[in-house]
């Protein structure tokens, strides 16, 4: 039996100093969240909503807005087509998700835009005009 | 589609860099990985996601496979973050090359941020049937 797990495997030991050095996240803290994570940025006219679910086909995801918030779902199902095995080691995710992002702004939904490169998903979703970012213009009074 | 299980955010683990200190800048993760035997080969399957194919490096350094992925998707550094769950960072891992392995015959592909590495065993090990005979 090829004995691939049984051999040292470099960066694997949990270390008190690696604590330190985690990555600092803004809201998330390890546990049970809802898969899949986000990354929710905007531009001057967009809202940009990203995760990464590799592994995936843009067809395998249901994407639609309901009412202010987005709602991403789909099914990743790993070890499709391996047979006549076993496993070492399973530590990639298979199973469905279902996600709804509520939105900081309001956006159009009929013009949003889903795409799937190497694994991440982005949506964007056009502001509506009223949530733009707008100049205000500023009368300057000379006393 | 019928899923029974419903899928959970596993947190993505760091790279130690007190061992791979030449990666001290940046944020690495250990990718999540799958390892598959069957008696004719050895498969892994590795989430790399933001990976194109031609930035996921595979090397046999002495007895071990040593695969680093560089990210190019993913983030856009003109966007204004609102709110973040995860970072974005590149891979590296090593997995120990057992003798049974045939390493000239290694095969990596990447499709949708998904590493598959499948790597065939010395003839010597694979499944043989052994011809009964009749007593002369």
């Amino acid at each position: 039996m090829a004995n691939i797990v049984g051999q040292e495997e470099w960066g694997q030991r949990p270390r008190q100093a690696e604590q330190h050095r985690q990555p600092i996240r803004s809201r998330a803290s390890g546990g049970q969240r809802v898969f899949p994570s986000i990354i929710v940025s905007a531009t001057d006219d967009q809202l940009i909503v990203r995760c990464e679910v590799p592994g995936m086909h843009l067809d395998n995801f249901d994407i639609r807005m309901a009412g202010d918030s987005l709602m991403i779902e789909g099914s990743r199902l790993t070890g499709e087509g391996l047979e006549g095995g076993w496993y070492h080691r399973r530590e990639r995710e298979s199973g469905g998700f279902s996600r709804a992002v509520r939105l900081p702004a309001e956006v159009d939904g009929d013009r949003a835009d889903a795409s799937y490169v190497a694994g991440i998903l982005t949506v964007t979703l056009p502001l509506k005009k009223a949530a733009k970012p707008r100049q205000v213009p500023v009368k300057v009074v000379e006393a | 589609m019928a899923v029974d299980q419903e899928m959970k955010v596993t947190d993505k683990r760091a790279v130690d860099t007190d061992i791979h200190q030449e990666l001290r800048s940046g944020n690495w993760y250990v990718p999540a990985t799958d390892i598959y035997e069957t008696p004719e080969r050895v498969i892994l399957v590795m989430d790399m996601p933001g990976v194109c194919f031609d930035c996921a490096q595979v090397n046999i350094v002495d007895d071990e496979l040593v695969v680093t992925g560089h990210v190019t998707h993913g983030e856009d550094q003109d966007d204004y973050v609102l709110y973040r769950e995860y970072d974005v960072g590149h891979y590296h891992r090593h997995f120990g090359l057992p003798p049974v392995i045939d390493r000239t015959k290694i095969d990596a592909m990447m499709a949708e941020g998904v590493l598959t590495i499948t790597m065939p065993k010395v003839e010597e090990v694979k499944p043989k049937r052994i011809q009964v005979r009749a007593e002369a």
